[in-house]
């Protein structure tokens, strides 16, 4: 908090010093940009000590100046199509922040609801048989039966007509639920005394006219039972009480029936002069007193209490709320916006493959976006509301010429008195009402690829890959998707990459409470970047990605393997590296076992440039592990270490594997400095010419030339190796027994049955296997293919 | 085999890694050789790809998530880049909204309790 220690803030606090809604926006903005200002610097230099690469002097902001001018002119697009409207909705409210929040701010967690049963007279209905009787609703907001008005029912659904005596409010009363529920209900209630008197269909209840259980207290108003497919028989009655302006289904129901959503609640969670008798009353604290009203008035059959998964703040974590509110939304349907998306995703390319199901269904039955905040720090939404008519402004021009203005000072003018500025001469200031509600975030980012893709030179539109987390796709996939959709009629996008969560060795999620949470800055005091990089890239990011400190240590091990075969590499060729053109290698003269390891790295390249087209890293770092400890530091390392360190430097065997040893460096060097950045680094600049380029990342992946393949070569190779392995047993046998110390102290007798000798009769087994001598027989009746006898020589 | 024919490996390249201490230097030196801008000019022309940075929210310390989404958008970068095309990558910030929005009206009334 050191910022709010400058002296200039200071000043102002004092100048302002009251509560926040008292403090002038502006400042306040100001404040805010500061504060982003700031981390933006923090993570510059934290994002760069993990060795990124990238352009951290021209970074991009939602807040820059150019920013909220495009995104103006975004929304001018929308406004101007018609698809961005003004509706009086419920939307997820918190009443603790005082705003309607997205989906990508609600968590579901578990909550204790206050459940009811509750009863509403029937008035009037064209059943005869339930004149007189009472509908039993279940629900668990009684708070929001003040703002009933109306009932619904499932038209397929079978009810009955019961006759109930609980000794209490229902003496002997008839009632009416779905039948299916009726032994719920029972169990519920625990009223024994209940007598089956008829059973009809959901139709037959069409027409039917309730009262509102407060009718006794001024909620003397008709209350119509409406036919609804979302009503079932999983939790309730199977009949569902509507308030138009606390929920989704009801809102449209009751829309469909001419009946408008009201402004009951208030955003502090009051309720508003609508709600007769209760005004005032905060929502929270209104169950209780609503539950004794309706028990006063006989009404309430039993009330309990249920927990259960219900929405929440993400950063408050107080329980949200539906609330009808006047929002400004983006119409998914009236431009065609839903088929559009879909037909974008469809022409996306997705890693893993399950993203694109994944935000195909969110895309399919999502609601309207609503875009608007009662919020201060944003970019406001550029609306002006005719005083006269109560429209909307709708002109080029005026976005164009608020975009102007932000360009140049940023868009906190918007919230000063005098706003003719943007309006020009062709409107007067004082026939129309600024909106002072700012855009909701997820369309300033949703708009990135308008002002960064679009506007820089040095990029493209549409990019070729967005890369986050898998919880984007309903976050910033899904709103980058919806805004390119709405604006341009296709993604912004080529593909897309998501990846899990990290989470702990267990698998359990991080957290502070129970101590698991390691954070990166530890792990680059403890181990440095290049092993949280091989942390990523032999993770399968397709999963939640693990992490704890005995998986770092054994990637530290790896790491240390891959250190030391680049060692015994620079070591060999004394650091004297050679920058070979492939084509030019010849070769003709090597031996088998070069040829063979020629070969291998032709594969291997093949395997890594098929792992790098898919972006499966984990399987290219496993080959390329695998790569150094089996193949080079057990197998070709071993074998050559002899010719290496004894023959002539002159020998054309020994320049043959210096050549080798140059070609793999070179490869390696390659292949792991997009992950090894650092340590690839340091090499390349250990070795690198006057001449090469300045670091080892302005170079390109190695082209291996297709004669070094050699299927023959490498069939033969297979059988020896299979030899040698069998060798291996038999010369760790007698190290094991103590009968000789290394394996130069071994002479082995290779019995082989015709297969395997013919592929490997010219090889010399005594250098392959580091033994004193090897001789090798054939022999055709072999019970195994090979048999390997070793003795002390 | 008398010692003096013995090849031994010889090079300046350590066993010990040190990665914590060393890393910095090559930050370092990538910012002076202006390597971003290197990059840009060798492949002036070529096949451009463009992974569009989801901008992180300008608020608070990174953690192993954050970590994990640049390190792996590092790779794949530079991975294009190697593989001969013009890999560019901008990253970039989010920096309205509430929590930033709630920082700053905890901190006035903070103030205001003093």
């Amino acid at each position: 908090m050191g910022y709010l220690l400058s002296g200039k803030l200071k000043n102002n606090i004092k100048r302002i010093k009251k509560n926040k809604n008292d403090v002038p926006i502006i400042e306040f903005r100001k404040e805010c940009r500061e504060f982003a200002n700031k981390w933006i610097d923090v993570h510059k230099g934290e994002f760069t000590r993990l060795g990124v690469i990238g352009d951290w002097e021209n970074y991009y902001s939602t807040m820059s100046f150019d920013a909220e001018a495009q995104i103006v002119r975004e929304l001018g697009k929308f406004l101007k199509e018609g698809s961005l409207y003004r509706g009086y909705k419920p939307v997820l409210w918190s009443t603790v922040e005082k705003t309607a929040l997205a989906d990508a701010e609600v968590e579901y967690m578990d909550h204790v609801s206050d459940t009811i049963y509750a009863a509403f007279k029937v008035k009037f209905s064209n059943l005869d048989i339930i004149k007189g009787a009472d509908v039993i609703i279940w629900t668990t907001t009684p708070w929001t039966i003040p703002a009933n008005k109306a009932l619904a029912y499932n038209a397929s659904l079978k009810y009955v007509l019961l006759e109930i005596n609980d000794k209490k409010n229902f003496v002997n009363r008839k009632i009416v639920i779905a039948k299916d529920l009726l032994d719920s209900f029972k169990k519920d209630t625990s009223i024994e005394n209940i007598r089956v008197l008829n059973e009809f269909l959901g139709k037959d209840l069409k027409g039917t006219i309730c009262s509102h259980p407060f009718s006794k207290m001024e909620y003397n108003y008709d209350i119509p039972m409406l036919e609804a497919n979302f009503v079932t028989t999983e939790q309730g009655t199977g009949i569902v009480h509507c308030a138009p302006s606390h929920g989704p289904d009801d809102f449209n129901l009751c829309l469909n029936n001419n009946i408008k959503a009201i402004e009951t609640v208030d955003g502090d969670g009051k309720y508003t002069s609508e709600i007769k008798l209760f005004e005032g009353l905060h929502i929270f604290k209104a169950n209780n007193l609503i539950i004794e009203k309706l028990d006063e008035h006989k009404n309430l059959v039993t009330n309990g209490k249920l927990t259960h998964s219900y929405p929440h703040s993400w950063r408050s974590k107080a329980p949200l709320v539906h609330r009808a509110t006047p929002q400004w939304f983006i119409s998914m349907e009236s431009h065609g916006l839903r088929d559009k998306a879909l037909k974008a995703i469809d022409n996306t390319d997705f890693y893993p493959s399950k993203g694109k199901e994944r935000i195909k269904s969110m895309i399919e039955t999502r609601p309207d976006w609503c875009v608007s905040r009662q919020r201060v720090w944003g970019v406001p939404l550029p609306i002006f509301i005719s005083k006269k008519t109560g429209d909307v402004l709708v002109d080029d021009e005026v976005f164009e010429n608020i975009a102007k203005i932000y360009e140049k000072e940023g868009s906190d003018c918007w919230f000063n008195d005098d706003y003719q500025i943007f309006l020009g001469d062709k409107y007067k200031a004082e026939d129309y009402e600024k909106l002072s509600d700012i855009v909701e975030v997820w369309f300033d980012s949703g708009s990135t690829h308008s002002f960064v893709l679009e506007k820089r030179d040095d990029l493209k539109w549409p990019a070729s890959m967005y890369l986050e987390g898998s919880d984007q796709h309903r976050g910033w996939f899904h709103s980058s998707l919806l805004e390119s959709c709405g604006t341009r009629g296709v993604a912004p996008f080529e593909s897309i990459l998501s990846h899990g969560f990290v989470v702990d060795g267990k698998g359990l999620k991080m957290s502070k409470s129970t101590g698991n949470v390691i954070a990166p800055q530890d792990i680059l005091k403890k181990y440095g970047a290049d092993i949280l990089r091989i942390w990523v890239a032999s993770s399968n990011y397709a999963e939640d990605l693990r992490i704890d400190y005995s998986i770092l240590d054994q990637h530290a091990e790896s790491y240390r393997k891959i250190r030391n075969t680049f060692r015994y590499l620079l070591g060999n060729i004394q650091d004297q590296y050679e920058n070979l053109d492939f084509e030019k290698v010849k070769f003709e003269n090597f031996d088998s076992l070069e040829k063979f390891m020629l070969h291998r790295i032709y594969i291997i390249n093949e395997n890594f440039k098929n792992n790098f087209k898919v972006y499966n890293f984990h399987n290219l770092y496993k080959e390329l592990l695998n790569f150094c400890t089996v193949e080079l530091s057990a197998f070709y390392f071993d074998i050559r270490k002899d010719t290496l360190y004894c023959e002539a430097l002159n020998s054309e065997k020994r320049k043959n594997c210096i050549t080798l040893l140059n070609i793999i460096l070179q490869c390696l060097l390659k292949w792991f400095a997009p992950i090894l950045s650092f340590t690839t680094e340091e090499i390349y600049q250990l070795v690198k010419k006057e001449e090469d380029r300045q670091s080892i990342h302005l170079q390109n992946f190695v082209s291996v030339p297709n004669s070094w393949k050699n299927k023959e070569i490498s069939s033969d190779w297979e059988y020896v190796k299979k030899i040698r392995d069998e060798a291996n047993i038999s010369i760790e046998n007698m190290r094991a027994e103590k009968s000789i110390g290394s394996s130069l102290e071994a002479m082995i007798e290779i019995k082989l049955n015709k297969e395997f000798y013919d592929k490997a009769k010219n090889i010399n087994f005594a250098e392959i296997c580091i033994t004193s001598s090897a001789s090798v027989i054939k022999e055709e009746n072999l019970k195994n293919s090979i048999d390997v006898v070793a003795k002390k020589s | 085999m008398s010692k003096e024919h013995i090849n031994l490996p010889k090079t300046k390249f350590s066993m010990k890694a040190n990665l914590p201490n060393k890393e910095p230097n090559y930050i370092e030196f990538w910012k002076k050789i202006d390597l971003y801008n290197l990059l840009r000019k060798k492949s002036k022309g070529q096949e451009k790809f463009v992974l569009h940075d989801g901008p992180p929210y300008a608020n608070g310390n990174i953690h192993m998530g954050t970590a994990l989404n640049k390190i792996l958008k590092d790779i794949i970068t530079k991975f294009h880049q190697m593989d001969g095309k013009d890999s560019v990558y901008v990253p970039g910030w989010d920096c309205h909204g509430l929590p930033i929005e709630w920082k700053i009206e905890e901190q006035y009334k903070k103030n205001k309790k003093k």
